[in-house]
């Protein structure tokens, strides 16, 4: 066993505890609330966590899309609990399906989560979960069980990230706190979090439904994926379990309720996230997630050069049969919709290089390097320029 | 005289361990022919050769893990130590994934795709932030004509660290000379012995064009 899985499942253990001796504390909301003292450490220590993301370049920063999921979290959370906590919602460019609240109020969802939903009631259910792990100071539970039962000192970094977290976790996080934040917290916390976030996203005149439905869609990714890193919502057990407390409550609490589900206004805002998404994925050589991301964001935006351009790319690294014609043909409407993509040039012209028509490759070569002078390959394409000056054909 | 025998073959195995120990590095010099790896380099003078297997320091290996694969490099050398700078030597089998994006080279690719790959590779790499190409343009390796990927990127603790990574396509390998240094200071410290290090790379046996 890894040391970082090591240390997640002993953190798992450890953090199981809270279930028996979690005491409850008054949640943020309630009046005369005041952070405790080893909270407010806590809190700080979340603020620089967050800080650290700010600066790391994994913020997606899109004003539209960051606006409006900010505007579905004020439609959940009460106006008393936004007198008392400053809460920030951002988007974070990874892949994987995930989303975490810092304790202090700064929640994240992942573009990966974005892409594995289909209309705001969805996003509201998961961003109801997370607002109610911030309400019920679930971090601090969590800190005050761990540290009792593991007779720790004061230090809150006493669990170093483990290695498993895909990049922003190893990154970004070393507290108990932070830890249990992205990977999960003990299973009666998750489950208030549950019914709490669903009797909210309720409130908010949302379809209560939709709440199974993102967990299903994140557990198709999963399967597919076969991931098994610790994220809260890519593992196995808390999405079965997570799954089966949704499709309870929801038959028990709420089985005449039919609520909003806001499938165009989501679209129509959050697709560009899933455009991100998807380069993310072609980066990652994840061809066909990738390439059903592009083409669900060509559904709704028909002519967006950028999205013809990425399929076009994909096409062109993937290299499978008939990908080159379809590259070639991808670029053409990119280049059609909007003639300055420099990038389009480059991409079509190395379709023609290397397909012998070098007359057609000199040509958008040379206005690749006219349109981005400062390219940085351009030693390279400058050198395949002078190879079909002096009739070098390729290969 | 069955307790001398017993004393002395104990005393032999000591020996024996003692002679054959390693230790994680070692100083180098010289011309450094590695013929299973199908290379030859001049060796900076001063440096040393980093033993993965004899290094006790296992985070140290893991923070470097989370960096970039090690398992390809067949040289490994620095001089102040590796966080510091480091030249890596080595070759990718052409039929091994790339660690993070999952791809694999080809004999086919050209060398700015090529380049691509090892690029997108390193922009996949979720322990590392804010990745960045500086530049992208041929260059000759080995004898063969390859690539130059200058890229940077920010480690965990926030250091900014820039890298050279000469690679050329030889047969079902993708050799490579790698130099890595903190941006401040250290990049430019040894980039020159870098640079000549990289001239005396030579691939001793290869098919392909030249």
């Amino acid at each position: 066993m890894s040391p970082g899985r090591a240390a997640i499942f002993s953190f798992a253990a450890l953090i199981s505890l809270a279930a028996c001796s979690s005491v409850s504390l008054a949640p943020i909301g309630q009046d005369g609330f005041q952070p405790e003292e080893d909270e407010t450490r806590i809190w700080q220590e979340s603020r620089e966590i967050q800080a650290r993301f700010d600066r790391s370049g994994l913020v997606y920063e899109d004003v539209p899309v960051t606006k409006y999921v900010n505007q579905v979290a004020s439609k959940i959370i009460a106006q008393r609990v936004v007198k008392q906590i400053s809460l920030e919602i951002k988007v974070l460019k990874h892949p994987v399906p995930n989303a975490f609240a810092l304790p202090h109020g700064a929640l994240y969802i992942h573009t990966g989560m974005l892409a594995r939903m289909e209309n705001e009631a969805q996003l509201a259910s998961v961003i109801s979960h997370e607002v109610v792990h911030i309400i019920r100071r679930h971090t601090l539970l969590t800190f005050r069980t761990v540290k009792q039962a593991a007779g720790f000192a004061s230090t809150l970094a006493v669990i170093g990230a483990p290695a498993g977290l895909p990049g922003l976790g190893v990154v970004m996080l070393g507290s108990i706190g932070a830890l249990a934040a992205v990977s999960g917290y003990s299973q009666s916390l998750e489950e208030e979090a549950d019914t709490e976030g669903l009797r909210l996203m309720v409130n908010a005149g949302y379809d209560p439904g939709e709440a199974v439905k993102v967990i299903e869609n994140v557990k198709r990714y999963v399967d597919q994926e076969e991931i098994k890193e610790p994220f809260f919502y890519s593992t196995h057990p808390r999405l079965d379990e997570r799954k089966a407390s949704y499709q309870r409550l929801v038959q028990s609490e709420y089985s005449d309720r039919v609520g909003w589900q806001g499938r165009q206004e989501f679209a129509s805002t959050v697709a560009r996230a899933m455009l991100e998404n998807a380069l993310l994925e072609m980066a990652r050589g994840r061809y066909t997630l990738a390439q059903e991301g592009i083409e669900n964001f060509l559904k709704l935006e028909p002519h967006n050069s950028k999205a013809h351009f990425s399929l076009a790319e994909l096409l062109r690294q993937r290299g499978q049969a008939d990908d080159q014609a379809r590259a070639e043909a991808e670029y053409q409407v990119a280049i059609d919709l909007q003639p300055q993509l420099a990038e389009a040039h480059r991409g079509i012209g190395l379709l023609h290089y290397k397909s012998g028509r070098t007359d057609q490759a000199a040509k958008h070569f040379t206005k690749y390097l006219e349109l981005n002078p400062a390219a940085k390959d351009r030693a390279f394409i400058e050198q395949y320029l002078r190879e079909i000056d002096s009739g070098k054909v390729y290969p | 005289m069955k307790k001398t025998l017993l004393w002395f073959s104990w005393l032999f195995t000591y020996t024996l361990l003692l002679s054959s120990c390693v230790v994680p590095y070692t100083l180098v010099s010289g011309r450094h022919v590695a013929v299973a790896e199908n290379f030859a380099v001049d060796l900076p003078q001063g440096w040393r050769q980093h033993n993965l297997s004899a290094d006790p320091l296992r985070n140290f290996i893991t923070m470097l893990e989370k960096r970039r694969n090690l398992r390809w490099d067949s040289l490994r050398l620095t001089r102040d130590g590796l966080l510091l700078q480091q030249i890596c030597i080595g070759r990718i089998p052409l039929a091994d994934e790339l660690p993070n994006t999952k791809r694999k080279l080809a004999r086919e690719l050209t060398s700015l795709e090529a380049a691509e790959l090892i690029g997108d590779d390193l922009r996949s790499n979720t322990n590392l932030t804010r990745q960045e190409i500086v530049e992208n343009a041929p260059a000759t390796i080995g004898g063969y004509s390859g690539f130059k990927l200058h890229y940077s990127y920010r480690t965990d603790s926030e250091l900014k660290v820039e890298g050279l990574f000469y690679g050329t396509i030889v047969g079902d390998w993708l050799y490579y000379v790698l130099y890595e240094a903190p941006a401040q200071h250290y990049f430019k410290q040894d980039l020159q012995l870098f640079e000549r290090t990289r001239s005396s790379f030579e691939i001793l046996t290869g098919t392909g064009a030249k």
